[in-house]
Formats: C-alpha cells, structure tokens, sequence
C-alpha cells in the first residue's frame, strides 16, 4: 500500500511573495489600501456549504440509500405496488402523518424512540480533504476515523469529515442533488448573513502575523447587485445577539489566514427552516486573493450531535413542526438511519460518562468578499 | 376623477439642454373616462386583461432567452410558442424582493408579483392581487366582473383575491364554467339598445372649454411657440375625436357564438387529463370574452408546487424538481423539465384558442393583455429572483410585443405597474417597501 | 359658485380669469345638471377643465409695453410673479405672490425687492434649487441610463436613485445651508453617505437609515463634486468610463465652453492596432494622431483622463486591463493629476464662476433671450464675486434685476 499523500499549501504564500515584489502599487484594492497592509479587514460570505465531493465507483457498493416511499413500494408484492404508481395520493396517505404533533412520536424529532433501519454510508478507503494539525490542507486515502479515547487532545488530531460518509451515498446530497443547489441560496435570497473581520493584534505581542478573527451572524440581507450575485463593500451590522458573535485568534501570513480552534454558532434559518449550526473545535483557514481582495477557504470543525439532529435530522420548521420526514424523502434517507450512522461515525469529544462520541467532523467551504462589518454600539 | 398629480416639473425640464417642452398627457387621457382607456385604440372595442399560472417555474438556463431586444433565440422551454413568438414579451431577471422576510416556499413568488408585496405568513393577501385590481377598473360593467377556471381540478387553485381569505374560486368542469357562463342570467351582448353614456356626454362640455381655451392661444403663439405645443395640441384633438367615438354606438360583438354544452369529464392530476381539461376550459374562456361577459379572466393550469404528473409515476412534477438529480451530461433535470416544456404547449395551445376568435381587424387576443407566470424560477431552490413571466397581447394596440426585456434584478413589481398603467388605471407607483417602484417596463409600451 | 370658480381660476392660471373663461366654466355646470347630474358633479368638471387647459399646463408670459421707456417691452405683473416662483421655488405664485402682481407691486424696485427677499428666505428655495441643478446637470437622464450588469453589477435602480440625491443634497447642503464659496464645490472633501452608496464608494456606513455626511481621509482619490459617481456615472457609457464624455462635460458644464460634434466624415470603426491598448489613454492617442479630431479632442480628452481611476459608474480602481492608470492631464494649461487635481484647477479657475452666472440666469428666464446680455453679465459677475460667490446673493442678483423681466423686441414682433 501506497504511503499518504500530503499536500501541503506552501507554495500559495511564495507565489504571493514573488507578485508582491514585482509590483505593489497593482494590489490596491477598491477602497485604495493595499492588501498586505495590516489594517482591519471585513468580509461576507458569498458562499457556504458542506463539502460534499460525491460518491466516487466503488464507494456505494450496496447502491444509494432509499427514502420512506421507496422502501414501502420495495416491501409490497409486485401486484399491489402498481396501485400505488398509479395514485401517488395514496402512496402519501399510506405513508402519512408526514408532520407528527407529538415530537415523542416523529420518528425525525426522536429518531433514538425507534430501532435502526440500518443506513449505507462511505466506511472503506476514501480519498478526503482534511485539516492537519498545523492547519495545512492534506488529501489522503484513509479509513474512517474512530471516536478517540476520553482526554485525547482533539488538537492535535486532524479534522476529518466524517459528515460525508454519513451522506455520502444519499440521492440529494451528490454535487448534482438538491443539498448542493439548495446551499447558496440561502445567502442569496437574504435569509442567511455569514461575517468575517479580521483584525491585527497590536500592543502586548509583538508578533506580527497575530490577528483576532470575529465570524458572526448577521439578520441584514446581503446586497445582491444586478447579475444576482452578492456586492462587496457593503456596511453590514452584526446580530445583536452575542452568541453568533464568535472571536478566536489567528494567524495572518503571506495571505493565509489559520485561526486556532473555537467554537461557534451561527444561524442557519432560510426557507422554511430554523436552526443554527454548532461546531466545536472549529478551525478556519482563509487564503485572501491579493489582486481582487476576494477570499477563500474552509471551515473545519465537529458538529455537535444535539445541533446536527436539531438542524439536519428534525429539521425545525419555522412553524414548530418537524419537516425531517419529508426532507427525508426527498433526500433519500431515513431519519433514525441517520441519526445512527451519525453516532456510529461520530470522532469527536467523547462523553465523559460513556466514552460515545458527541459531535461528528464536516468540512464547509466559503467565499467571501470585502464588507463593512458594523459592530452595534452599546446603548 | 383622476387622482393623477401632473408633474408641473415636466413642462420645464430641458430649459437649458435645450430640448423640447413635454406635457404630461396622462392627465387628459385620463380624464377622458375614469379608467384612462379612451386614447387606446381606435375602435372602441373592450380592453380585457387575463392572467395564465403554471407551477414550479422553469430552468433559467433552458428558460431565459439570452439577447435583448426583438432578435433573441427562443430557448428550449419556449420552443413550444414559436408560433405565437411575434405576440408576446419574455421579460426575465425580475425578482420578488423578499426584504429579510423569510421564503414562504411556493407563496412568495406568486403573491409578490399579483400583490407587489412578500408576504410574511404564506398566501397572504396584504392587498388585492392584480387581476382584482384591474378588474375593479375594467370589469364592473360586465356581467361578471372576473372569471376563474382551474385545469388542475381543484377550485381553491385561485390566485384571484381580494384579501388573504377573499378567494375568487376556480370553476374546474368545463361543465360548470359553460353553465355559470351560458347557463340562466345569460345576456346576449348584441342585443341591448345603445344609450349614450350621460357621463361621456359632461365629460365632452369640459373638452369644449379647453377647446376654445386652445384656440383663443393659438392665435396668440409664434410659429415657434406653436410648434412647441404642438404635442398638446394633438393630444387635445384626439381626446375630442375618441370621445365622439365612445358616443355613438359601437360595433356588434360579430365574434360572440354561443357554444353547445360540453361533455361531462373527470377531473385528475394526470397531465394528460389536465390538459384535456384546460383546453376546453380555454375555449368556453375565450367565447366569455368575445360575448363581453367578462373583461378579465384567469387561467391556473396548475397550482403552486405543482402536483401535475404523469401516469406511471409516483413523483409528481414538483417532488421531481426536489428529488430529481441534475443530469450531469445535460446540465438539468429532465423529467422535472419535461412538465415545463408541456406547460408551454399547454399556454401555445390557449393561445391558439384566443387567436382563433377574429376581432376587428385582428384577433381577440390582439384586444388583450395576458400575464403568464409562475411561483419561482428554478423550483428546485424555490428561487424567487428571476421569476418566468410572459405579457402576451397588445392590448388594442398599447403594448409592443416579440421583445425580450431583461430586468436586471429590478422588482417584479414594475411589471404589474405596467400592467396596471397599460389598463388605465391611474397608478403612479406601485408596491411596498424595497419593491416599491414607479418605473413601468417602459420598453414594451408602443 | 361664481366666486369658487373665480378663485380657483386664478390659483391655477396664475392670474384672474378673463370673463368667457369663466362664462365657460359656468356653462359646464349647467350642462351638467341638464344632463342630470348634480352640482358637485358640475363643479369636479370644471375643476378639471381647468387641470386640462393650456392655460394651467403651459407657463404663458404677458408682455407690456414699458410705460417709463415707450416701444420697450417687460413682462407683466402676473408673469413675472410666475417666473419668479417657479425660478426660486420650482412651483407655481402663492397668494402673497399674486397679490403683490396684482397691486403693480412687481413692476417697482421696492416691491420686486421685497417679494424676492421673502422667496429666498422661504424653506421652498430648496426644492427650486433642486430643480435647477437637476436641469443644469441633467440629471434627468438617469432615467434612460443602463450599465452593462456584469460589468457593472453594483449599478441597481436604488444606487441610481440614491446617486442623483447624494448630488441634489451636497449642493442645498453646501451652497444654500451653508452658503459656501462656488468655487469650493470643486474641492469638497465630504459628501452625504447612506448605505446604499457605501457599496459604491467603498466606504464604511455605520448609520444604517438616511444620510449623514462622509469626509474622506486627506489625501483621498475623490474630490469635490467631480468626484461624485452621479457625475462620472452620467458622463461615461454602458461598458466602460469615458475620458471624452467627461471633458466635454466639464468644459459645457462648467466652463459654458461648447464643445462642436464630431465632423461627418469621421471614420468611427475602430482601429485594431488602438483597441486592443488596455488603458483609456493610449486608445485615445489616435484622437492625436488625425488633425481633424485633435483640434476638438485636445480640449476634453486631457481633462477627462484625469478621472480614469473611476470606472464607468464612478468606483475607485487603480489598473484598467490590468495596467497601472496614469491619471495626469491639464486644463487651459495648468497641469495636474487625479480629481483632486482636476478640482484644485476648476476652483481656480477664472471662467467658472461667471459660467455659473450665465447658467442660472438662461435657467431662471426660461431660456429667452434676453436684450443687453454682455453688461448685464458682467455686472452680475461683479455682485457673485462681491458676495464671496455666494449662491443666494446670486439668486436674489438675477431675481431683483430689472432686466430679469425684459424682453427682446424680436420675441415681441415674433407674435404679431
């Protein structure tokens, strides 16, 4: 067998040194500064979503998973199963309540009441992008990751996304399905404002790359110019809400930005539904294009189990009902199939108590560009 | 009277740029008869307004023509109004613009366009939607002042409404809509005795005043003055001519036959039934309009989320467009697209029946405005920006058609302004909060 | 009903009805009630023959012989109350106005004073001011202006909206709240800001409704007024800026120098060998390089490439097709570089003001043409100057004047 592949992103920064020195007047950036000066920077992003590259041959031997309508027509004789082709409204009434009024009854709300139907997910050798300790980018064949023992230092292990072997043999979430096309727009119809400042440590610490690192949730939609994509520049005021304001410390050189690990909240309501995501022991690593000011990058972490199940299990609706069992469907999935493979693939912060993993590792990407980050004045 | 407030600025600008003085002709038009429809056309024959809704929008890609202009290429979603291509408008890039209100999935989009408002809870009516609008102008002298018909089969599939609970309810049988249109209270528009109306005859005594108000300045201009009122002059001349056209009596309506009764058939979510259906939902339609039983009607060929399907299969069309992964070598999802495509045929085909009923010199389509639209762009994503809209008809001459607008993200709201404006009605500006605008989509104004 | 009639004639005339206007009016309620209809129905139409008449939608001035100097011409009394109120208000006389005319007061310095002091002192000079700058820099067509979207994706309907605001607000701000210096219009280095323009100019928004004034650091690239994307918006085309456009603009504009077009003959197809250059400087050398265009283009384009470092709707860049922009350039033979070195030059520039005076005083009097131009001008000029070009001292200068109210003998004979 083959060693690990490691690649590692050096060679971005030494290109950005060698363009620097050729010319620097051509880095100014629109609002006349200069991308390598120290001042404080402000994003919103533009784009955010689980990296979900696909499921490649071979890595769902059994096939993909079914959804609940499929695996009721699946356990009919073939006779009685052509009825229910031919009237789709009964097949939903057979299948219903699709909305339960008694969470203890949902089998999407309280997926831990029923028995595991079992869930096809990715456990062999898999090809993924993870987050190595010194929060360089690594792309390596490897088996799943364990839940490690209690008190093992989460910092020193890479962030994996095991969130994709979870979903990776589900319909609507392969790059042509419905979870990737429904990701951004959740940015571009206002529900959903991500932030980003950054800005120099000066005083204490003489270190020159130290920068504190503010990512928080705002309730202003972005300004969409006329070809429907997010404007930079905007001024854009954060939540009031001290929870989504998430502040960690990092480092800013030659254009790469790698924060330490913190924990974060941040909404996460469009459409119908209404949730945030928590990710624990979350890293963010940025590389900001000197020429155009655009950023980019991804945000590895652990997401809490609680949160997953809230926000992508449940699926809160902004009515209060659970729209997990439909969103299911769609999808491709079962609910308490989920919820068990999430817990059979979790790797991170392990109970005290039991030693069972509570969050699971997942991998987002982001795009963000310039904007105002408005902090709200004490009143 | 008109509520219309004459921009006084109008009649200055251009003092220094040298260019000639406009008037503001609105006010004249639209004190000619409260709905502003008087300069229209030359004949006086009735100006009608009607609405067509599919479901579940379009792929922007396959949707959106790319040039602007009258030259651009019908993409593979219209192919199917080739025929009608000289007749209608494709504006696309025109968004409901939802302020920070959440995405009522399926609501916001239809109710954005027919009210100029994103609604916070979904079907919600903050105010009338447009055909009701119109309809208060246009349609209170006729026999029914609107006329709703579902091929989709269920009558709550109505966006006619006047107020979130006010619903204009669909006829869905043909047997129904042919009973509730020829049946008992039937009057034979061609049969009435021709009175003039008093009110025209007052209005004609204003025009008098302001004729020898004109005459007595005209001997007073220079040449150059004259010219420069020229405009005005003209406008007041025409407002005389139609007003004597509106008094006397109009032609007969040659085109109203009364049709035989329908068969009696079932109604279904199976496309082909629906399509059955819709058409001769079409033909009783279009004869309501020829016999001026109504000046505004309203097709639904199948509602929001569309629940259209085909037989043989257990997804309808809009759990395909959820559940239906994109087809990597064609860049879309075809069976979700496929609904798309025979929801255009199915728009061809109404089309067809309008233009089938001659009318003057043209077709009773010519004497229309059609607004085709649907509840999202690509429903997948449930993306209320760039929404499918279609204005078919000329209106009795207002409109220009066989353009393609491109909105650029402006509000969906200047399109029901000019729809508003096209109809008379005297509205400056329409909508609320960002989708507030006073800019019509002047381009398709002849 | 006589008197309402009457009353309501004269508010929308701007003067007393002639007896067969009123005759006339009165007939329309009778026809009215004759056709059934009742009195209140009577009165709507005549209303509205009024809103409909020539009379009330064309500002129609009266000539009179000058009693003091025979075979001289001026405007009347209730032509003048007219003129001055849409001049300084935009709007038509109010009653104090009208009665003023109606008392001859109009025709006598003293009256004529005390009128133009009240129209200045009034909150309404606003909206008049407004409706002058709006013609003088013809920001009415903002309504036809497009951008190329994926180009120019920030230029949405609010930004063209806010933009002409932003420029309406700077000049009542700072000429007429704060009765600045004209010249220094040119080197303002604030601006009023609101959110919507933040992304335009890439500058922080803090308030998050309405305007508040924006200074840029010392030192910034923008400028003065010419430095306002309105202006650099207007004056550029759908897909890029426009060196030329922009000079012309500034000579027309603001030195009232009139820019001939360009001859019939010009070949307009585009030369391979310039296009493909990346800047807007060296495409325009061909402009040089054939005599005929160069005797025109050497007025505007050296003027306008100072304002390449703004794209084509005014947002700040430093490279066009990736090259590094020279913004140098020179005016009337001060050279300079940037906008800020394009403002410094029209501040200073002598022409500028009495531009100004000219401008306002064409505005004011409907663009007539008036009898001893070259001696009123100059002594307009005297009083901007004596004011520290003052914007009202101004006003009241051209609105007080006499001469505000002649009129030619060739537009008189014209109506015979």
């Amino acid at each position: 067998m083959k060693g690990p592949i490691v690649v590692k992103h050096y060679f971005t920064g030494l290109i950005i040194v060698l363009l620097l020195a050729r010319s620097s007047l051509v880095l100014a950036l629109a609002d006349g500064s200069l991308a390598e000066e120290r001042k404080q920077r402000g994003y919103v992003l533009t784009d955010f979503r689980l990296v979900t590259p696909g499921a490649g041959p071979g890595d769902c031997p059994d096939g993909f998973n079914e959804g609940y309508s499929q695996r009721f027509l699946n356990a009919l004789p073939e006779a009685e199963r052509q009825s229910y082709l031919e009237n789709p409204r009964r097949l939903q009434q057979a299948l219903a309540p699709w909305y339960y009024d008694d969470p203890e009854q949902d089998p999407c709300a309280s997926p831990g009441n029923f028995p595991d139907p079992g869930m096809l997910t990715i456990d062999g050798p898999l090809m993924l992008q993870r987050m190595e300790p010194d929060g360089s980018l690594s792309q390596r064949r490897s088996l799943p990751s364990a839940c490690p023992v209690i008190g093992a230092d989460l910092k020193e292990r890479a962030i994996d996304n095991q969130y994709w072997r979870v979903m990776g043999c589900v319909r609507g979430y392969q790059p042509t399905g419905q979870a990737a096309a429904f990701a951004n727009s959740f940015i571009a119809d206002g529900s959903m404002t991500v932030l980003l400042q950054i800005t120099p440590v000066t005083g204490e610490v003489d270190e020159n790359d130290l920068v504190e690192v503010l990512l928080a949730s705002s309730h202003t939609p972005v300004t969409l110019g006329t070809d429907g994509r997010p404007l930079p520049w905007a001024s854009i005021p954060l939540a009031e809400e001290v929870r989504y304001h998430n502040r960690v410390r990092g480092t800013l050189r030659d254009g790469v930005l790698i924060t330490d690990h913190f924990d974060l909240h941040i909404i996460k309501a469009a459409q119908r539904l209404d949730s945030e995501l928590y990710l624990r022991d979350a890293r963010l690593r940025l590389e900001i294009d000197s020429a155009t000011g655009k950023a980019s990058g991804l945000l590895a972490g652990y997401w809490d189990i609680g949160s997953l199940a809230h926000a992508a299990i449940r699926i809160q609706d902004r009515t209060g009902l659970s729209s997990g069992k439909p969103a299911a469907d769609t999808h491709g999935y079962t609910c308490p199939g989920k919820y068990y493979a999430v817990k059979r693939l979790a790797d991170g912060h392990p109970d005290p108590g039991t030693g069972e993993c509570t969050s699971i590792s997942v991998i987002h990407s982001l795009h963000a560009v310039p904007a105002f980050v408005i902090e709200r004045k004490a009143p | 009277m008109s509520r219309k407030s004459l921009s006084r600025r109008t009649l200055l600008r251009g003092v220094l740029q040298g260019s000639a003085v406009s008037v503001a002709l609105p006010l004249l038009d639209g004190f000619l008869n409260s709905n502003g429809t008087a300069l229209a056309s030359e004949a006086p024959l009735p100006l009608r307004f009607g609405t067509w809704f599919w479901g579940c929008g379009m792929t922007p890609e396959r949707w959106n023509p790319q040039r602007e202009g009258s030259h651009f290429e019908l993409p593979a979603e219209l192919q199917a109004l080739s025929a009608h291509r000289d007749q209608f408008n494709v504006l696309s890039g025109f968004n409901v613009h939802l302020d920070g209100r959440p995405n009522q999935v399926h609501s916001s989009g239809v109710v954005g366009t027919l009210t100029g408002n994103a609604p916070s809870v979904p079907d919600e009516f903050a105010s009338p939607s447009l055909d009701v609008l119109v309809a208060d102008a246009i349609g209170s002298g006729n026999r029914f002042r609107s006329l709703e018909a579902a091929a989709s089969g269920d009558p709550r599939h109505s966006y006619s409404r006047r107020s979130s609970s006010v619903i204009n309810a669909a006829e869905v049988s043909p047997v129904g809509l042919y009973q509730r249109i020829f049946g008992a209270g039937f009057q034979d528009p061609n049969a009435r005795d021709f009175q003039p109306d008093p009110k025209l005859m007052m209005r004609r005594s204003v025009l008098s005043a302001v004729k020898e108000d004109r005459q007595r300045l005209e001997r007073q201009l220079s040449a150059a003055d004259r010219v420069r009122l020229d405009q005005y002059f003209t406008a007041v001349r025409q407002a005389e001519q139609q007003l004597n056209i509106m008094l006397s009596e109009p032609q007969p309506l040659a085109s109203c036959q009364v049709p035989g009764m329908p068969e009696v058939s079932d109604t279904d979510t199976d496309i082909e039934v629906v399509d059955r259906n819709h058409r001769q939902l079409a033909g009783l339609m279009a004869l309501a309009v020829a016999c001026d039983q109504t000046r505004v009607f309203n097709m639904v060929y199948s509602p929001g989320a569309s629940n259209l399907r085909r037989a043989g299969s257990t997804a309808n069309h809009h759990q395909l467009t959820h559940e239906e992964s994109v087809d990597p070598a064609l860049g879309y999802q075809p069976r979700a697209t496929w609904f798309v495509e025979r929801s255009m045929a199915a728009f061809a085909t109404y089309l067809d029946i309008l233009k089938a009923i001659p009318e003057g010199d043209g077709s009773l389509l010519d004497n229309c405005l059609l607004l085709a639209h649907s509840e999202t762009s690509l429903a997948k994503t449930h993306d209320v920006s760039g929404l499918p809209l279609i204005l078919v008809g000329r209106a009795g001459g207002r409109v220009r058609t066989g353009l393609h607008v491109k909105g650029r993200g402006d509000a969906v709201t200047r399109v029901g302004l000019t729809v508003q404006q096209l109809m008379g009605l005297p509205v400056s500006r329409w909508g609320t909060r960002s989708m507030q605008t006073d800019r019509p989509v002047s381009e398709v104004l002849a | 009903m006589r008197n309402f009639l009457a009353y309501y004639g004269r508010q929308l005339f701007r003067r007393p009805l002639q007896e067969t206007e009123l005759r006339r009016r009165l007939a329309i309620v009778a026809e009215v009630v004759t056709l059934g209809g009742d009195v209140y129905q009577g009165l709507e139409l005549a209303l509205a023959s009024f809103l409909v008449s020539p009379e009330f939608l064309f500002r129609i001035e009266t000539a009179q012989e000058d009693p003091g100097h025979p075979r001289r011409w001026r405007l009347d009394g209730y032509s003048r109350a007219a003129r001055l109120s849409y001049f300084l208000w935009n709007t038509t006389p109010d009653e104090a106005l009208l009665r003023a005319a109606e008392a001859g007061e109009l025709t006598t310095p003293g009256g004529l004073q005390a009128q133009v002091v009240r129209l200045l002192d009034s909150p309404r000079l606003d909206n008049g001011i407004r409706a002058l700058f709006s013609d003088m820099l013809a920001l009415d067509r903002f309504d036809e202006l497009s951008k190329d979207v994926s180009l120019y994706p920030a230029y949405t309907p609010a930004v063209a909206e806010a933009l002409q605001e932003q420029t309406l607000l700077t000049l009542t701000k700072y000429l007429l709240d704060g009765e600045g210096d004209y010249r220094d219009l040119f080197v303002l280095d604030w601006m009023p800001m609101n959110r919507t323009l933040g992304v335009v100019y890439a500058v922080p928004v803090p308030w998050s409704e309405g305007w508040q004034n924006y200074r840029f650091e010392a030192g910034a690239a923008r400028l003065g007024l010419l430095g306002q994307a309105s202006l650099l918006s207007l004056h550029a085309h759908a897909g890029s800026s426009s060196p030329t456009l922009r000079g012309r603009f500034i000579r027309e504009t603001f030195l009232c120098q009139p820019i001939p077009p360009p001859p019939a003959d010009v070949d307009f197809t585009l030369d391979e060998a310039f296009a493909v250059l990346p800047t807007a400087r060296e495409r325009l050398q061909r402009h040089r390089k054939e005599t005929s265009c160069a005797a025109c283009h050497h007025l505007m384009d050296p003027v306008g490439l100072t304002l390449e470092r703004f794209d084509g709707i005014g947002m700040f860049r430093f490279r066009e097709n990736s090259a590094a922009i020279d913004a140098s350039g020179e005016l009337d033979g001060v050279k300079f570089a940037g906008a800020s070195g394009l403002g410094q030059a029209l501040q200073s520039h002598p022409r500028v003001p009495g531009c100004l005076v000219d401008t306002v005083f064409r505005y004011g009097a409907s663009g007539t043409e008036i009898p001893d131009s070259q001696a009123l001008q100059a002594a307009l000029e005297r009083r901007f100057a004596k004011s520290g070009y003052r914007l009202p001292a101004l006003l009241q200068a051209i609105a007080g004047n006499e001469a505000f109210f002649a009129v030619s003998r060739a537009s008189v004979e014209d109506r015979s």
